[in-house]
């Protein structure tokens, strides 16, 4: 894992949200069409957390999403320009039969114009095996 | 079955497809979701199905079950047990956990592969839109 990791929060501006990108989530999941953007919508702006993922130096291949929480605080909407911000919430480390489990959490506030919609939460889980010597 | 049991819903397979759908539309291309071999090499017997594709299937069906008025969902914590793999249907099923005076509703919820094994569990509350 990178040490030092940077703790800055990782931001980016994400893409107006369109008829179309809430149509093609919709039939993703195997919703029926609607025009509201579906609640889960969200899990769309998760880009931020792969980026830290990179910061710390976590390999995909051992890494388990373990839990997702989400809060809704206002609906997104056709048209939104959401704002993402992810901060490392939480980093735990210990040594399990000479590899390692990293437990990480991570917290992304999703804003439109100022005003917060959604906060996500999610926790990885990663078990780095031991290195064969 | 008792008053509080959501009907339970079988999902189609879960087809490979629609995994390449769900990275396409969610932005989360883990190949982990798209690569075979990068699966197999960890340790997978295939790609694995997206754990917020099961929790968001999840939560459309805990929003859908509930028919006597439209809720909004407030909050929503998932926990993935188990990887789901593809080609293959889940069940999902639920039971209302707690009725609030002014019309909250708290769900339990839970997805299963066909053996019976929990794959995905979560607590969903809503309140009236």
């Amino acid at each position: 894992m990178t040490n030092p990791v940077k703790k800055d929060p990782i931001e980016y501006n994400a893409p107006t949200i369109t008829e179309k990108a809430v149509h093609d989530f919709r039939a993703a999941i195997g919703s029926p069409q609607g025009a509201e953007v579906s609640p889960t919508y969200v899990t769309c702006y998760r880009l931020a957390e792969f980026d830290w993922l990179h910061r710390l130096g976590i390999t995909l291949q051992y890494l388990l999403h373990a839990e997702q929480e989400y809060e809704f605080l206002r609906p997104l909407k056709i048209g939104d320009t959401p704002k993402i911000s992810t901060t490392l919430d939480n980093l735990k480390e210990r040594k399990v039969g000479g590899g390692r489990l990293i437990v990480i959490d991570l917290k992304t506030d999703v804003t439109v114009a100022g005003e917060l919609k959604a906060i996500a939460r999610t926790k990885f889980m990663v078990r780095e095996p031991a290195v064969a010597t | 079955m008792t008053e509080s049991l959501l009907i339970p819903k079988t999902t189609p397979p879960i087809a490979r497809t629609q995994l390449r759908a769900y990275a396409d539309a969610s932005g989360d291309v883990n190949p982990m979701h798209l690569d075979e071999e990068f699966a197999k090499r960890a340790g997978f017997p295939s790609v694995i199905v997206h754990g917020m594709l099961s929790l968001s299937m999840m939560a459309e069906y805990g929003i859908a079950s509930l028919t006597e008025r439209r809720y909004s969902l407030r909050r929503l914590k998932g926990r993935f047990r188990k990887v789901a793999l593809p080609d293959r249907p889940l069940v999902l099923g639920g039971e209302i956990k707690n009725r609030e005076p002014e019309g909250g509703v708290t769900l339990s919820l839970w997805a299963k592969n066909p053996e019976g094994e929990v794959i995905a569990d979560a607590e969903a509350n809503l309140t009236p839109a």
